[in-house]
């Protein structure tokens, strides 16, 4: 039997918590901002996303040091829905694929075997080191695999592996390369590579199901620190805290407190912003000297570090990142923007805070090279691409594909004049009637920023003739491309883009039909309550019930998890 | 096309301090002066070659003036073929000690006149990069005509010594391939050189304007193309010695300084080590792109100039085709000014370098100002 | 070493738009096949191989297709890098590709279709492509299971892939290519001895551990995760063969002889980078292929919506097809034409690696059969009509080749299908909708 709790007000919170044994109100009171979505309906499906080439990175650095160096390449993450972290649930891995994870695996356990390594990183020495060791090879693949796994290994996963580890130890007679191939079965392992979510029957809300500990446990680590749990979260869901509201929120509160939170906040905006395009961004040499790889990496950083400084160091206002007149620039970019900075002497590629005077023509992330950069095409702007990338990337709007019967001999007149602007070469785009109906929608945003050319130098200019740089979004006129910061700041889609990406970002999947509704009444209208502030609106979906509650699984995942797994909450199972 | 950058209120302030900063060469009148920053990406000996420069002909490549060192050497021709083999790699060492003092063999780079004088070919052509250095005009025996501005009498022995070896030869629009390779070479590593221009009223006329050179903290960067990358940010070293100021003058698109002295420091990997041009001059055309390019002449330590050739001995005399003692002879013969009070040999020659710079911003040490392409900007705009 | 030369060698590389083009030699050694290098020792005849080869933009209608039909005898304009190889190849003209009410997704719609049989309903494909069809038949018991590369340096242009919704990666670096192949777990067929070598048997015991754990990972897996685990593993069988074929001794193939490693280009996608970085992929292809190290080599010269460029130009091909006036004098568009000219040179230099591994009296190509199709008929209106389509080799004696086909309005799924008869995959028909066909191409069919 289902209950169906109507979402309370705030000041039914109080006494809900003393009448129900729903433990999440608990929460609520113990952070103010967070608010109960209590309705069974807002739940998504467990997601088995494969980690991204960040996440797999980052996850090798925290178990086993930054010294630890990768051997291969990750193939590429696929985009859907706007988001990687989307697509991540939809992929596998191809052929290709494994056998880089698998070079990368070895190298990597190599390392962690070898001489300089191995005092610190095996907890235990063989017997004999030219033999198999059964209890050492156990120890430290049980340690190694409970945070490479994000939970500990099963009796029968531990001693497969141990048996695989003894087997290679044999056959090359020595143990330490035996142990290694173990571990690089182990970072090649789907349970390793794959984000596996479980589900469990929720005790407190008899009919519905949500995550098990080491599934939240997971879910909130990536989504905060883009990286696997830590020891501490791994205990606290061994031991049941995550289970309870209390706990929950204190792990939250840690998680939320600790400089780790910056590695959730950029892979999240990296992610949405497309910064994955910077791999493959290439100008050309001969119209444009000033960019090169390294120019590129700047970029990103620049907009990354601008990000991190607006809304989690300031903890500011989301919308200010498109008027924000402070970043950070290294000399090459500096170089591109025209402007003077004094890194110290030594220190030449080093990052300056800088702040453009108040009648500065740029202002705002969508000025920067990340931006006007990325959506451009090698050899000169483009204020389609960028007009399309600002309505899908920053304001969740879907723009409609080209039609397939576009009628292109009107531009095929040989006399026709020299196009020496891009509004000019974009004349079409607003005169052809099959052209316009989507085209008004980009066009008109792009040329705000023609100022800015491929790689992000300003301009007054094109090929001579003066650019003009008015513009027009959703009926908001600017003449600049500072207006149209404004415009953006000022945009209603803008914040709710935001809940909803962080949102699907978090949880893997796109938002349902009840999801999106809550998503609209509840966590865009705190967002706003709370001033547009990110950090308060991760801390919202990180305490929310919709981040732990889960759509009962199709097949075979109903039961309970393996009895193997040691778990405090296995007593409260059995009733169902 | 230069963009035109907008700074408000704020210009006016800091222009007014750079009145007062810079000794009081800001223009008299209550007209706004302009001081554009620069880092040089060119420094080379400036070459104007014409067919028929050499009427002896351009001096031969190294593999056919090598067989006369080794012919004076006595190596008869039936031992030549093993040297020959991969040339030059197998000759470097055949040729270094081919003088004599006092019937010794002597390494001929460290003491050229140890061989007779080789007379090289030397330059005998109507043109040459500079200006009429010893105030003769028309007059001077050994002038040349600017092709740039037509003055007469232009004092450049430097290019008459050296311009007829291939290396050293180049137009308008392609570089001497020596003299480019040297300053090339030395340009990541070395501090790289400024210039700014200060009391600038118009880029096509100013009657005061005042033109410093002088080195930076940091070397160039490098753009996509190899160039230095422009609008970069310089630190200006306020090392007193290499102070290079003088009073200049705009007309019609071009400054011309007055005389100076100039000294300048590289950090060679192959060149000159320190660049001294007395009774120099300095001219510069502003170019539509943002850049400067002009020639500096003066007279300039010929022995100096010898040593950056001859450092690299065989390797560089036989991959250059530079036949080095006879640069040095040359260079003596040609040399016109500064005798030495002792032997009354001259001891400076007479020269035109190409001088070449892209925009930049500068940094002072002293005090906030950022001076850049197109005006001064506080350089407290950093947090 | 000679720092003057150094750096003149230096500035002059700087100078030249991005450096030397490069060849690779092919040096010779003994052979151990039968009398007539034409099989191997054991009697079994050199397997027939695959490769499907891309290329964004088409070609110029008009320009491309021979004066005659059947018979080649004057190749079209655009084709005339091909001239030398003109009795090797087929022509297929005027096929296209049916949308059946579907939205066209330009640069999408055409070369999926053709690639998988079904035009896709949205920018997204999970059916597998033909060289995984054809792959699946002739391909699973090599080294790699296929071979992907991108002359762009990009890894999501490959038109391959499995079902479900991910491409199979394209190499992108000629070097890392070489190293993949014929790097340190290359074994040479024609090595006088081998010794299997243990460490590969220690690696197969433990990845032996992760099948054994299948059960227990599917256990709370969902139908369609159940399936991307399935493709997890069946993409671990590849490594498990490959450590399997580790540890035999391989059957010497005369004609298998390690590329010469060779200087690439920083990839990109500026013209002269794709065709050096090209050239290098075809010969380490051709190698790859004469030793057997694969039977499916998939390549992309330019992605459909090609970001083909010259230094200096503002404009990428793609944007000068839509906006290049044509030229009244010409009839075409002189600096779209450039680019689909360079793609047919590099067609042609594919060809010529595979010709330059002789084989008895044929070449690696005579058992080959390549298929080169584009995503358009003319891109400058995104047209599906009379999309470019050819192949290359003989399929071992299974194909005719010299012959030019026109099939005015035929769905172009005749090529695929013809192609995936001829390489033994067992169908009668192919596609789906209007690009369903059981018309195999006869006049090719030998």
């Amino acid at each position: 039997m289902k209950m169906s709790i109507e979402k309370p007000a705030r000041g039914k919170i109080i006494l809900g918590a003393v009448l129900a044994a729903c433990t999440a109100p608990l929460a609520l009171m113990a952070l103010p901002h967070a608010k109960a979505d209590d309705s069974a309906q807002v739940a998504g499906p467990v997601a088995m996303r494969r980690l991204t080439q960040d996440e797999y990175k980052q996850i090798i650095e925290d178990v086993f040091g930054p010294t630890v160096t990768l051997g291969g390449r990750f193939e590429p993450d696929m985009r859907d829905a706007g988001l990687m972290a989307v697509g991540a649930s939809q992929v596998s891995v191809t052929a290709s694929g494994i056998e880089q994870y698998d070079t990368m695996a070895r190298k990597i356990a190599s390392q962690v075997v070898d001489e300089q390594h191995r005092a610190s990183m095996i907890p235990c020495k063989p017997a004999d080191p030219k033999a198999a060791d059964d209890a050492c090879a156990k120890q430290f693949l049980a340690k190694a695999g409970k945070l490479l796994y994000r939970r500990p290994l099963s009796d029968h996963e531990l001693q497969t592996e141990v048996a695989g580890a003894n087997a290679a130890a044999t056959k090359v007679k020595d143990f330490y390369a035996g142990l290694g191939l173990a571990l690089a079965s182990l970072l090649e392992a789907p349970q390793f590579l794959f984000r596996q979510e479980v589900a469990e029957p929720d005790p407190d809300h008899s009919g519905q199901y949500r995550l098990d500990a080491y599934s939240k446990a997971s879910r909130l680590s990536f989504f905060l620190w883009d990286s696997a749990p830590d020891a501490q979260l791994l205990q606290a869901a061994e031991s049941g805290e995550l289970n309870t509201g209390r706990g929950m929120a204190k792990q939250v509160d840690r998680m939320m407190a600790s400089p780790r939170l910056e590695a959730g906040v950029r892979a999240f905006f990296s992610d949405m912003l497309g910064f994955d395009a910077f791999e493959n961004l290439a100008k050309d040499r001969t119209l444009y000297p000033k960019f090169n790889p390294r120019v590129a990496s700047d970029a990103e950083e620049q907009t990354l570090k601008t990000i991190v400084q607006v809304v989690l160091t300031d903890n500011g206002d989301y919308r200010d990142l498109f008027t924000t007149r402070k970043t950070f620039l290294t000399q090459a970019l500096a170089s591109i923007y025209k402007v003077p900075i004094a890194p110290p002497d030594g220190a030449w590629n080093a990052w300056v805070p800088y702040e453009y005077p108040a009648d500065a023509e740029q202002a705002g992330i969508l000025t920067e090279a990340s931006f006007v950069g990325l959506h451009s095409h090698p050899g000169r702007s483009s204020p389609t691409i960028r007009g399309k990338a600002l309505r899908t990337t920053i304001l969740c709007e879907k723009v409609p594909d080209p039609p397939g019967n576009v009628n292109f001999t009107v531009v095929q007149d040989t006399n026709n004049p020299q196009y020496k602007t891009a509004r000019e070469r974009v004349t079409a785009h607003r005169t052809e009637p099959t052209c316009a109906g989507c085209h008004k929608l980009i066009d008109p945003i792009g040329l705000g920023m023609e100022n800015f050319d491929t790689i992000g130098g300003f301009r007054t200019t094109e090929n001579g003739a003066p650019i003009d740089a008015s513009g027009e979004l959703d009926g908001v006129k600017f003449a600049d491309a500072i207006g149209l910061g404004r415009a953006v700041h000022d945009n209603a889609a803008v914040p709710a883009c935001l809940v909803n990406r962080i949102y699907e970002y978090a949880v893997g999947h796109k938002p349902n039909k009840a999801e999106g509704e809550w998503l609209k009444s509840d966590l865009e209208k705190e967002f706003a309550s709370n001033g547009y502030r990110v950090p308060a609106l991760m801390r919202a979906v990180a305490t929310s019930d919709a981040f732990y509650r889960v759509t009962p699984p199709t097949t075979g995942a109903i039961d309970a998890p393996t009895p193997k797994f040691a778990d405090a909450n296995s007593k409260q199972e059995t009733a169902k | 096309m230069f963009p035109v950058r907008k700074f408000g209120a704020v210009r006016g302030l800091a222009l007014s301090l750079a009145g007062l900063m810079l000794g009081g060469l800001a223009a008299g009148s209550a007209q706004a002066s302009e001081t554009r920053g620069y880092v040089v990406s060119w420094f080379h000996r400036a070459a104007y070659s014409q067919d028929g420069d050499c009427p002896g002909g351009l001096n031969p490549l190294s593999e056919v003036f090598v067989k006369r060192i080794l012919t004076d050497m006595g190596k008869s021709p039936e031992t030549w073929a093993p040297l020959f083999k991969d040339y030059p790699a197998n000759m470097y060492g055949a040729v270094v000690m081919r003088g004599k003092i006092d019937g010794k063999p002597a390494n001929v780079y460290v003491n050229p006149t140890s061989v007779p004088d080789p007379q090289i070919h030397t330059v005998a052509g109507k043109y040459a990069y500079g200006f009429n250095l010893d105030g003769k005009g028309a007059a001077s025996p050994n002038g040349f005509e600017d092709p740039e501005t037509h003055e007469q009498g232009v004092n450049n022995q430097l290019f008459r010594a050296l311009g007829c070896f291939v290396a050293e030869r180049g137009t308008p629009t392609t570089r001497p391939t020596w003299p480019a390779i040297e300053w090339d070479a030395g340009r990541d590593q070395m501090p790289a050189w400024i210039i700014e221009i200060s009391g600038i009223d118009s880029i096509q006329n100013s009657d005061n304007v005042t033109v410093r050179i002088t080195r930076a903290t940091g070397p160039t960067t490098r753009n996509a193309s190899g160039d230095p990358q422009a609008d970069m940010t310089y630190r200006v070293d306020p090392n007193p010695r290499m102070q290079n100021v003088v009073h200049a003058r705009i007309k019609d698109g071009v400054l011309t300084t007055d005389r100076f002295n100039f000294d300048m420091l590289q950090d060679p990997v192959l060149g000159v080590a320190e660049y001294i041009f007395k009774d120099a001059k300095l001219r510069l055309t502003f170019n539509p792109d943002g850049s400067i390019k002009g020639i500096l002449g003066g007279y300039t330590p010929w022995k100096t100039i010898y040593v950056s050739l001859a450092v690299g001995g065989s390797v560089n005399e036989l991959n250059l085709s530079i036949d080095m003692p006879g640069s040095y002879y040359a260079l003596r013969r040609l040399a016109d000014a500064y005798p030495d009070p002792k032997t009354g040999e001259n001891t400076m020659i007479s020269a035109g370098y190409r001088i070449e710079a892209v925009p930049a911003f500068l940094v002072h040490p002293q005090d906030t100002r950022v001076s850049q392409a197109t005006g001064l900007v506080p350089v407290s705009q950093t947090r | 070493m000679n720092a003057i030369q150094e750096l003149s060698r230096r500035r002059v590389l700087r100078g030249v738009l991005g450096g030397a083009a490069v060849t690779v030699g092919l040096p010779f050694l003994d052979c151990f096949l039968n009398t007539n290098g034409t099989a191997l020792a054991s009697g079994q005849a050199l397997p027939t191989c695959f490769g499907s080869w891309f290329w964004g933009l088409g070609l110029n209608p008009g320009r491309w297709e021979p004066k005659q039909v059947g018979k080649i005898v004057d190749l079209g304009e655009e084709l005339k890098a091909l001239e030398p190889y003109k009795d090797k190849i087929n022509v297929y003209s005027g096929m296209k590709v049916y949308l059946d009410g579907r939205p066209l997704i330009t640069h999408y719609s055409g070369d999926w279709s053709l690639l998988t049989g079904t035009t896709p309903r949205e920018e997204r494909v999970e059916i597998p492509s033909i060289d995984v069809l054809i792959g699946d038949v002739i391909g699973t018991r090599t080294r790699f299971r296929s071979l992907e590369v991108a002359a762009t340096g990009n890894a999501t242009h490959s038109y391959s892939r499995r079902a479900g919704a991910a491409l199979n990666p394209a190499e992108t670096s000629p070097v890392g290519l070489y190293t993949r192949v014929f790097g340190p777990e290359f074994k040479d067929p024609n090595a006088a001895d081998f010794t299997p070598d243990p460490a590969v048997m220690a690696r197969q015991s433990v990845l032996s551990a992760i099948t054994e754990q299948r059960a227990d990972i599917q256990k709370h897996l969902g139908a369609a995760d159940k399936a991307r685990l399935d493709e997890y593993f069946s993409s671990l069988r590849q490594i498990e063969q490959q450590l399997d074929i580790e540890l035999q001794k391989p059957a010497p193939l005369e004609a298998c002889t390690t590329p010469a490693k060779a200087e690439e280009m920083p990839p990109g996608t500026e013209i002269e980078t794709v065709q050096n970085n090209h050239k290098l992929f075809a010969a380490i292809l051709a190698h790859a292929l004469a030793c057997n190290q694969t039977r499916v080599v998939n390549i992309t010269f330019s992605d459909a919506t090609s970001s083909l460029r010259k230094q200096g130009s503002s404009m990428t091909e793609h944007v000068q097809s839509h906006e290049e006036a044509i030229d009244p004098q010409l009839g075409y568009q002189p600096n779209v034409t450039y680019f689909m000219e360079r793609v047919m040179e590099g067609f042609a230099a594919t060809l010529a690696s595979l010709e330059a591994i002789k084989e008895g009296d044929g070449t690696l190509l005579d058992r080959m059969l390549i298929m080169a199709s584009s995503d358009t008929g003319y891109a400058k209106v995104h047209s599906l009509e009379n999309i470019p389509l050819l192949t290359a080799g003989k399929a071992g004696g299974k194909m005719k080749t010299g012959i030019h086909v026109s099939a005015k309005g035929d769905p172009g799924t005749r090529v695929g299908l013809t192609v995936q008869q001829a390489m033994g995959v067992p169908i009668n028909s192919w596609g789906t909708d209007s690009m369903q066909t059981a018309k195999t191409i006869t006049e090719v069919m030998a």
